[in-house]
């Protein structure tokens, strides 16, 4: 291939992992990697849709107004309509599609569009199958890894930020105080608390309390594909929340609210394993009763 | 379902609609086709009030294009034959743990030849290249952005990338 394709081919983000190596034997990929990358200081600044949207909003309102006599008109036979509509929306509406993944179990399952998804224990995912090809969003609730198919704008809602690409592998973690995103391939944008992080290959964002922190991500995919959990700097009730989602237990005790960070991982697949990866560099020991466990020190 | 549910643009329902899908777009576009100062936000909302007050005549399948050129032609009514300077960002968008001197000064210098280099580009190709490697755009969307064909895009982007690397290491 001539160097020119090459390069074009890399700025289309459609390299393959052979012409990657090509491209990146290039004496001037170097040069290449490092404007690509000074290119993000020049963004444009953050462009909020909704607020704008209510500034014309007042702006057109006056206008409005004129028009609305128009509206008693015609209300008569739009009343006729909107029954009628009501009807046919209400048999056609599109059904939203959910997946569940309970406490110490996956769900793997594939979307319209081939794109995968896994979902970690204790999390779950909703979309509506009929739009999928109009708008490919699905709300989460947990954490999921996703190897998106390309296509049109990908977006994951979840209760913290909205996170959207275009055809990558990432995975997203939305736990009550916890939100977490690694992108694996290709580039992720995620909105987060008004704020927009851009995440290439290897990068990672992770916000808890009131720290945002990014990191580099040395993993090509989620740990707890390969049924580890693996932390770093994480604060220590996060880790054991994750712990208690993985073998669907109780914690209680000793260190359960700490916001002290941890840094290593535990296995998901023996709870005993998993216990003293965490409890012996925290000094504390354990108890198990059934479905209960109690962290001492 | 793939028959228009709209007529035209002026239910408000469709037309919150249209500004969800492409205000960004039309600001960006905006942003880096002639920079801050023209101030890109009230462009947007200049075109979608042009767009609400014709909004019987407009097709919605037309309304993307229609913003394009209307934002465009706004813009250009505004203002001639300035130059562009696009600011860079005085928040980083990567965290260094260990920053020598050294190395600030070196990422400032580099930075400082960067903007000008991305001025000394033709508009065609500030614009693409910037959709494409900030926005992370492809191609194709690009193309549909300008209304130019692919392979214009294609050699926009490559030429823009060509001409930074050299202006900035200096060859």
């Amino acid at each position: 291939m001539k160097k020119k394709d090459l390069i074009s081919k890399w700025l289309n983000f459609n390299l393959s992992d052979t012409e990657k190596e090509t491209f990146e034997n290039l004496d001037v990929s170097a040069s290449y990697h490092r404007i690509d990358r000074a290119a993000k200081y020049f963004k444009a600044p953050e462009f909020n849709t909704e607020s704008s949207y209510q500034d014309l909003k007042n702006k057109l309102g006056n206008r409005k107004k004129s028009i609305r006599p128009l509206y008693g008109y015609i209300s008569g036979i739009a009343a006729t309509l909107v029954v009628a509509f009501g009807l046919f929306a209400l048999l056609n509406s599109p059904q939203s599609t959910e997946y569940v993944a309970e406490n110490s179990a996956r769900t793997e399952f594939v979307l319209p569009d081939t794109s995968e998804v896994i979902l970690n224990a204790g999390s779950s995912i909703s979309f509506k199958e009929e739009n999928w090809d109009d708008s490919r969003e699905v709300n989460l609730e947990g954490e999921a890894y996703f190897k998106v198919a390309k296509g049109k704008k990908f977006s994951v809602h979840s209760s913290q930020g909205v996170v959207t690409v275009l055809g990558t592998q990432f995975k997203v973690k939305d736990r009550s105080t916890y939100f977490e995103v690694s992108c694996y391939e290709g580039l992720v944008r995620v909105e987060f608390e008004g704020k927009t992080y851009e995440l290439a290959a290897g990068d990672a964002v992770k916000a808890y309390g009131d720290m945002v922190v990014s990191e580099k991500t040395a993993l090509g995919k989620p740990s707890w594909l390969e049924n580890k959990s693996v932390f770093k700097s994480v604060p220590i009730r996060e880790v054991i929340q994750e712990l208690e989602r993985q073998f669907d237990v109780q914690v209680s005790g000793e260190a359960i609210t700490s916001n002290t960070l941890f840094s290593g991982s535990f296995s998901n697949q023996n709870l005993d394993t998993a216990l003293q990866a965490i409890t012996i560099p925290l000094n504390l020991s354990y108890s198990i009763n059934g479905k209960s466990v109690v962290l001492k020190k | 379902m793939s028959t228009p549910l709209f007529k035209n643009v002026c239910d408000e329902q469709y037309f919150s609609k249209l500004y969800e899908e492409h205000s960004k777009d039309l600001h960006d576009f905006i942003y880096y086709k002639y920079g801050e100062h023209v101030n890109p936000e009230d462009k947007v909302q200049e075109a979608f009030i042009k767009l609400w007050r014709n909004c019987k005549t407009v097709a919605p399948e037309k309304a993307r294009s229609f913003l394009f050129t209307v934002i465009n032609n706004i813009t250009l009514n505004d203002l001639k034959h300035k130059k562009v300077v696009l600011k860079y960002q005085q928040s980083k968008p990567k965290q260094h743990t260990n920053e020598s001197p050294e190395f600030i000064m070196e990422e400032a210098e580099y930075l400082a030849k960067y903007q000008a280099a991305l001025a000394k580009l033709t508009e065609g190709q500030r614009v693409a290249f910037l959709l494409n490697r900030v926005e992370g755009k492809r191609h194709k969307e690009i193309a549909e952005m300008l209304n130019i064909s692919r392979k214009a895009v294609e050699k926009r982007i490559y030429s823009a990338l060509e001409k930074l690397r050299k202006e900035i290491d200096g060859i």
